[in-house]
C-alpha cells in the first residue's frame, strides 16, 4: 500500500549497475553485435526446449554479470498484461489460421491446437528472454558505451546518408532521461493525488474515464518535458554541439580475446536453440 | 584594466518574436564589457532582459541590432561559433537538464568531443576539469544519484574541461539549497582567484557582494552600473526595481540611521563587525580624551 | 491543552526494505502540531523532511509509529484517504508543474470538482481560492495557464490546493526558484494564510531567512531523526546545532554571530535583519 507510487524502483532500462563483472567488462561494439545475434535466435527459434535452453542462459548470464536476478523479473511485471492479452488472442485465433498441429478444442471460428498452444508458450518465454537479455545489456553497459557501440556498428550507414551521430546521441539522451521522467511522473501523481485525483481505481471498462484520468498527469509530463528539452539543447549548443559536424571521441575500445569469446559463444547458444528439434 | 576586453555588448537589442508582426523587445540598445579577470554580476527581476543577456554572451542569441564581439570574433560568425563558445562556457540554472551522458566523466567529455578533441588530451584535460571542482571521486558514477550542488559541478567541469577564459553563470545556484549554493560559489572563488573571468547572473545577493563590479538591468537596459558598494548604496533605488540588498547593507543603514557615524556602505557581514569595532575604539578614544 | 490538528507519533520509515538499497529515511520521529501554528521543518537533503510531510495525507502510509490528522487515525488502513487528503493540502516543490487545463480558473477548480460538489460551489470556492493567494477572479479566471509568469503560475497551483479547504496547508520549498518580488509576495500571502484564516501550515525550506520571518515554530531534521524542536530563536542561538547538521544561518545571524565571537555581548535569541540593527546600537550606545 505504502507503495502505491514508488515508480522509479519498477523501471529498469537505462539503469546501469556497475559490478564491475566481465561481461560490463566487454567491449561495447561485441556485446552488443553478440546481444543482437541472440535476439535475432529469440526471434527464429519456435521450440519448446530451445526457449527453454535460452532462458537458462539468460539467468546464467544474469549470474556472470553479477547482477541480481530480481532487476530481470522486475523488468517482466509491467508486460505481463501484454503477454497475457497476446496469449489470449492467440490462443483464440491462431488455430483457425494456421494449420498443422493435434486439435484440442473447437467451437465456430476458435480452435486451440497444439501448434496455437505451443505459439502462446514460446511467445511468452521469448517475451521474458528479450527482457533478461535487454536488461542484462542495459545494467551492464553504460548508455554511452552502448550508443558508442551502435554507432560503430551503424558506422557504414553513413555511407548511404543515415545521420548515425545524431541518431545515436538521440538514444542516449533518450536513455538518460528515462529515471528524471519516472521521478517526475511520481512526483506529479503525488501531486494530483493530493488534489483529489485516483488513478486506476474506475472500473477498468471504462475505458475513456480511466484514459481522461490521466490528463492530469500526462500534459503536465509533456509539458516539463518539453521545458527540459528546451534547457537541454542550450546547455548542448553552449557546449559547441552542433548537429552533423564533426565531432572526436572519448572512448576508445581495444577489442580482446574476451570479446571474440563471447561473440562465438553467442553464435554457439543460437546454435543450439535453433539445432534443437522439439 | 588597461587590457582589451575579453567581451564587448555594442548596442545590443534583442526581442522575441511573437508572430509575424508583433514582436516582445527584451533588450534595448545594451552596451556592455567584460574584461579578463573580473567577476561580473548581472542583477534584475525576472523579465528585466538579464538572463537574454547572458545568453548572448557566448552566441546562443545574436543581436537583433548590434554586435557581441568574444575576443573580436563577432558572435553572429556561425563559421567561428565554436571558438566563441569554448572561450565563453556557460553553465544554466536546472542541474538536471544540462547532462547528457549516463556516466560523470562522459558528460564531462561530451563538450570536448564537440571540439574534436583528441582521446589523449581529452583524458588529461577531464582529470584536471574533476579536480578542478572536487568531483573527482564521482567520475564513474551515474550523475542521477547525486545532488544538486553536485550536478552543478560536474555542469562547471564540463565547461572547464573546454578551457575558456570566461564563465557565465545563468542562475545556476537558484535551484540549490544553502550548503549546494555555498559549495558552488566557493568553486567559482576558486576559479576567480586562478584567474577566470566569471560573469554571474544572480537573485542572490550574498552573491553579488562577492563580485568586481555590478550591472542592474530593468526592462531590457542598463540602469545602474558600479562596484557592490556602489550600487548596493543606492538601496530606495533598487528597492524600485524590487531586488534585495544584502542584510549587510540594510543593517549598516539601520544602525546609520540611528547613529550617523556609523559608515551606512557596508556589504560583508565581516565589514559589519569590523566597522562596530572601528566606531566603538573611536569613542572610548574621544571619551578618553 | 486542546487536541493537536497533527499528532505524529514514534513513525519509522524504510525505504527498499530487504534490499541492499535500504534506506531508512524516518527513525522514531514524534510531532505535535497545533492548530493555527506555522512550523518550518529544516535539515539537509535526505534528512527525511520530504517523506514526513508525504505521511501528512497518507500518500506514504506509516510503516511502523502512528499519524494522527484531525481525529483521522492515517495507520488504519480502511481510513478515508480523500477525506483525508481535503483536510491536508500538500502544496509540492515546483507546483506550478502540475498545472494541466487550458484556463487558470479551470484548473483551480479540478480538487473541487473531484470531491463532487455543486456547480455552483465549486464556483465559490475557485473564487475564494483565487482571491486568497492574490489573483483576482474576474481578471485572472479565463487566462491561459501557459502565458502566467512563474510566480502567477505557483499561485495558481497553491489556490487549487486551497480549493479543497484544508484545515492543514503543508508546504515543500514555497519559494524556491522565485525571484525575489514573487518570493515576498508567496511569503506574504502563506503569513494571512496562516494568521488570518487559521490554516495550520507546515513547510519545509531551505531558505533561512524565510524559516525566519514565517515561522512560529522550527522542526530541524537530520538522519530521519528529530534533532531539535523549538522557537525561530531558540534554534537561530544554537549555533552549534546549526554547523553540526550543516544548515544555513540567515545572513544577519551570520553578523550576530561574528560579533559574539569579538567579545560583544549579544542577546542570543535576535535573528531577524531589525533585531541586528538594534543588537549594534546597543552596543555602540553602551
Amino acid at each position: 500500500m505504502s507503495a502505491e507510487f514508488e515508480l522509479t524502483r519498477n523501471i529498469t532500462i537505462g539503469q546501469y549497475l556497475p559490478t564491475g563483472s566481465i561481461i560490463h567488462r566487454l567491449d561495447p561494439r561485441f556485446k552488443l553485435a553478440a546481444f543482437v545475434i541472440l535476439i535475432l535466435a529469440i526471434a527464429v527459434c519456435n521450440t519448446y526446449i530451445g526457449n527453454i535452453f535460452a532462458i537458462i542462459m539468460c539467468v546464467w548470464l544474469f549470474q556472470i554479470s553479477k547482477i541480481p536476478i530480481h532487476y530481470g523479473i522486475s523488468g517482466i511485471n509491467p508486460a505481463i498484461p501484454f503477454i497475457i492479452i497476446l496469449a489470449i488472442l492467440q490462443l483464440l485465433f491462431y488455430g483457425g489460421i494456421a494449420n498443422g498441429g493435434a486439435v484440442y478444442f473447437e467451437y465456430g471460428f476458435i480452435k486451440i491446437t497444439s501448434e496455437s498452444i505451443r505459439l502462446v508458450l514460446v511467445s511468452a518465454m521469448r517475451f521474458v528472454e528479450v527482457i533478461f537479455l535487454s536488461s542484462v545489456l542495459t545494467l551492464s553497459t553504460s548508455t554511452t558505451e552502448l550508443t558508442h557501440g551502435m554507432e560503430r556498428l551503424l558506422g557504414p550507414l553513413e555511407k548511404i546518408k543515415f545521420p548515425v551521430h545524431a541518431f545515436a546521441l538521440i538514444i542516449t539522451i533518450a536513455i538518460r532521461f528515462v529515471p528524471t521522467f519516472a521521478m517526475e511522473m511520481e512526483k506529479m501523481m503525488k501531486a494530483q493525488a493530493s488534489r483529489g485525483a485516483d488513478f486506476g481505481t474506475g472500473e477498468w471498462w471504462r475505458i475513456v474515464q480511466r484514459t481522461k484520468d490521466m490528463f492530469p498527469i500526462i500534459i503536465p509530463l509533456f509539458n516539463v518535458a518539453l521545458a527540459r528539452a528546451e534547457d537541454l539543447i542550450l546547455a548542448m549548443e553552449a557546449r559547441c554541439y552542433i548537429p552533423g559536424a564533426a565531432r572526436t571521441r572519448f572512448a576508445h575500445y581495444k577489442a580482446a580475446g574476451k570479446d571474440y569469446v563471447a561473440i562465438v559463444l553467442s553464435v554457439v547458444i543460437s546454435a543450439v536453440m535453433l539445432g534443437i528439434p522439439w | 584594466m588597461s587590457n582589451q576586453p575579453i567581451i564587448c555588448v555594442e548596442n545590443v537589442s534583442f526581442a522575441y518574436q511573437v508572430n509575424q508582426d508583433q514582436q516582445i523587445p527584451v533588450l534595448q540598445n545594451v552596451s556592455l564589457e567584460v574584461y579578463p579577470g573580473e567577476y561580473l554580476a548581472i542583477i534584475g527581476h525576472n523579465g528585466s532582459g538579464k538572463s537574454t543577456l547572458s545568453k548572448h554572451l557566448n552566441g546562443i542569441l545574436t543581436p537583433l541590432e548590434g554586435n557581441v564581439l568574444v575576443n573580436g570574433i563577432n558572435t553572429r560568425d556561425k563559421g567561428r561559433i565554436h571558438e566563441v563558445r569554448s572561450r565563453v562556457g556557460m553553465v544554466f540554472q536546472h542541474p538536471d537538464n544540462q547532462i547528457v551522458a549516463t556516466i560523470v566523466e562522459d558528460d564531462v567529455a561530451f563538450g570536448l568531443e564537440n571540439i574534436e578533441v583528441s582521446a589523449e588530451e581529452m583524458k588529461d584535460r577531464i582529470d584536471f576539469a574533476l579536480d578542478a571542482v572536487g568531483m573527482s571521486a564521482f567520475r564513474h558514477r551515474p550523475p542521477h544519484h547525486l545532488s544538486g550542488g553536485q550536478k552543478q559541478r560536474i555542469a562547471i567541469a564540463g565547461i572547464l574541461a573546454m578551457k575558456p577564459q570566461c564563465l557565465v553563470l545563468d542562475e545556476a545556484t537558484s535551484m540549490l539549497d544553502s550548503y549546494g549554493r555555498q559549495d558552488i560559489l566557493a568553486v567559482v572563488r576558486k576559479l576567480h582567484r586562478e584567474g577566470m573571468t566569471i560573469v554571474t547572473v544572480t537573485h542572490h545577493m550574498s552573491e553579488v557582494a562577492e563580485a568586481d563590479r555590478v550591472v542592474v538591468m530593468e526592462a531590457g537596459k542598463v540602469v545602474l552600473q558600479g562596484t557592490p558598494r556602489e550600487v548596493f548604496a543606492h538601496q530606495e533605488k533598487l528597492k524600485e526595481l524590487h531586488l534585495d540588498v544584502p542584510d549587510a547593507s540594510r543593517i549598516a543603514a539601520l544602525v546609520h540611521s540611528e547613529y550617523p557615524a556609523f559608515n551606512p556602505n557596508l556589504i560583508h557581514n565581516e565589514e559589519v563587525v569590523a566597522e562596530v569595532t572601528r566606531v566603538q575604539i573611536r569613542e572610548v578614544e574621544a571619551s578618553g580624551s | 491543552m486542546t487536541q493537536p490538528i497533527v499528532d505524529i507519533r514514534n513513525l519509522s520509515h524504510i525505504y527498499m526494505q530487504g534490499t541492499p538499497l535500504e534506506h531508512r529515511a524516518l527513525d522514531d520521529v514524534t510531532l505535535q502540531v497545533a492548530e493555527g501554528e506555522c512550523m518550518a521543518v529544516i535539515g539537509h537533503t535526505g534528512s527525511g523532511k520530504s517523506t514526513l510531510i508525504q505521511h501528512l495525507n497518507g500518500l506514504i502510509r506509516p510503516q511502523s509509529g502512528t499519524v494522527i490528522i484531525n481525529g483521522l487515525d492515517v495507520s488504519q488502513p480502511k481510513v478515508d484517504i480523500k477525506s483525508l487528503r481535503r483536510q491536508v493540502g500538500l502544496v509540492f516543490q515546483n507546483p506550478e508543474d502540475q498545472l494541466f487545463e487550458k484556463l487558470v480558473g479551470d484548473d483551480v477548480a479540478y480538487g473541487p470538482f473531484k470531491m463532487g460538489l455543486p456547480l455552483e460551489e465549486v464556483r465559490r470556492r475557485v473564487h475564494w481560492a483565487m482571491e486568497l493567494v492574490g489573483l483576482s477572479f474576474q481578471e485572472m479566471k479565463d487566462r491561459p495557464t501557459f502565458a502566467l509568469s512563474g510566480g502567477q503560475k505557483r499561485k495558481v497551483a497553491l489556490a487549487g490546493v486551497l480549493a479543497l479547504q484544508p484545515k492543514v496547508l503543508v508546504l515543500d520549498e514555497p519559494t524556491a526558484g522565485l525571484d525575489p518580488l514573487s518570493r515576498k509576495e508567496l511569503l506574504e500571502r502563506i503569513r494571512h494564510l496562516n494568521r488570518e484564516e487559521n490554516l495550520t501550515v507546515i513547510f519545509v525550506s531551505h531558505n533561512m531567512e524565510e524559516v525566519a520571518q514565517l515561522a512560529d515554530r522550527v522542526y530541524v531534521m537530520a538522519n530521519g531523526k528529530a534533532v531539535c524542536d523549538g522557537s525561530p530563536r531558540q534554534i537561530f542561538g544554537n549555533e552549534e546545532l546549526l554547523r553540526q547538521h550543516h544548515i544555513g544561518t540567515p545572513e544577519s545571524v551570520d553578523i550576530l554571530y561574528r560579533l559574539r565571537t569579538e567579545g560583544y555581548s549579544i542577546n542570543p535569541e535576535s535573528y531577524l535583519p531589525e533585531e541586528a540593527a538594534c543588537e549594534i546600537l546597543k552596543i555602540l550606545k553602551r
